[in-house]
């Protein structure tokens, strides 16, 4: 996977887009225990000349002319399935801005904060979403604060009451 | 004389407790493990996750990934 990192940092360098951050399953693996997920998600920040319309169409211009295809949603780059997806409400562009700088290897990559990665889930709520919210709760150190703080600003604190209402009768 | 009949239930809820800690510590153990070693797993995973489902239609993207 370091080499797929190491393009990805490549087509920020080139301002291919603005920023990135892995999110999704793989975001999650760096806060919880190994789960089952089959591509890369990439939150992307594009620039702002792109207007009101979202286009993946620069990304997919760079990654063909350096040889990687899109396969339906995603393009295979060095073996792993990255789908990328532009920031599409406030949420996702503050977990961008707020992503945090992880290693793969010896290759530098941002990733999703484990708080900001709460608030998504909690925001998309699929089952695996709930499943994993149990992970990060059981098995992760969370900066309380700041998870309160961006449930707030997101009107997402109510929703983090029902669940651990539900799930952990408090 | 002490209530005998208490020790058996006591014992099993003892090992039921023992065993809820060892699966949360195995599970917070997993969570520590280098990322790398986790890609590793999920490798496996994805593997496993296949031979159990395997694809059963055309637009059904799950590979494997074809990492070293």
């Amino acid at each position: 996977m370091e080499k797929t990192i190491k393009i990805i940092n490549q087509m920020r360098d080139e301002q291919v887009f603005v920023s990135y951050a892995v999110g999704g399953g793989i975001a999650a693996l760096f806060y919880i225990e190994p789960i089952t997920t089959f591509d890369l998600d990439v939150f992307v920040l594009q620039p702002v000349s792109t207007g009101d319309i979202v286009s993946l169409s620069s990304i997919y211009s760079w990654l063909e002319k350096h040889g990687y295809k899109p396969e339906k949603e995603q393009v295979i780059i060095e073996g792993v399935p990255v789908q990328f997806i532009p920031a599409y409400n406030d949420l996702v562009n503050d977990a961008i801005r707020d992503s945090v700088q992880k290693k793969y290897g010896t290759t530098a990559v941002s990733v999703v904060s484990a708080e900001y990665l709460m608030a998504i889930m909690l925001q998309t709520y699929r089952p695996k979403d709930r499943d994993r919210l149990m992970k990060f709760i059981d098995e992760t150190t969370i900066d309380n604060t700041l998870l309160t703080a961006i449930l707030e600003k997101h009107n997402l604190t109510h929703s983090f009451e029902e669940f651990t209402r539900k799930f952990y009768g408090k | 004389m002490a209530n005998d009949s208490s020790r058996p239930e006591k014992k099993k809820q003892d090992t039921a407790g023992e065993i809820f800690r060892q699966k949360i510590e195995f599970h917070r153990r997993q969570a520590g493990l280098p990322i790398e070693e986790k890609v590793r797993i999920l490798v496996e995973l994805q593997k496993i996750a296949l031979t159990v489902q395997p694809k059963k239609q055309q637009n059904d993207s799950r590979m494997v990934w074809r990492i070293s």
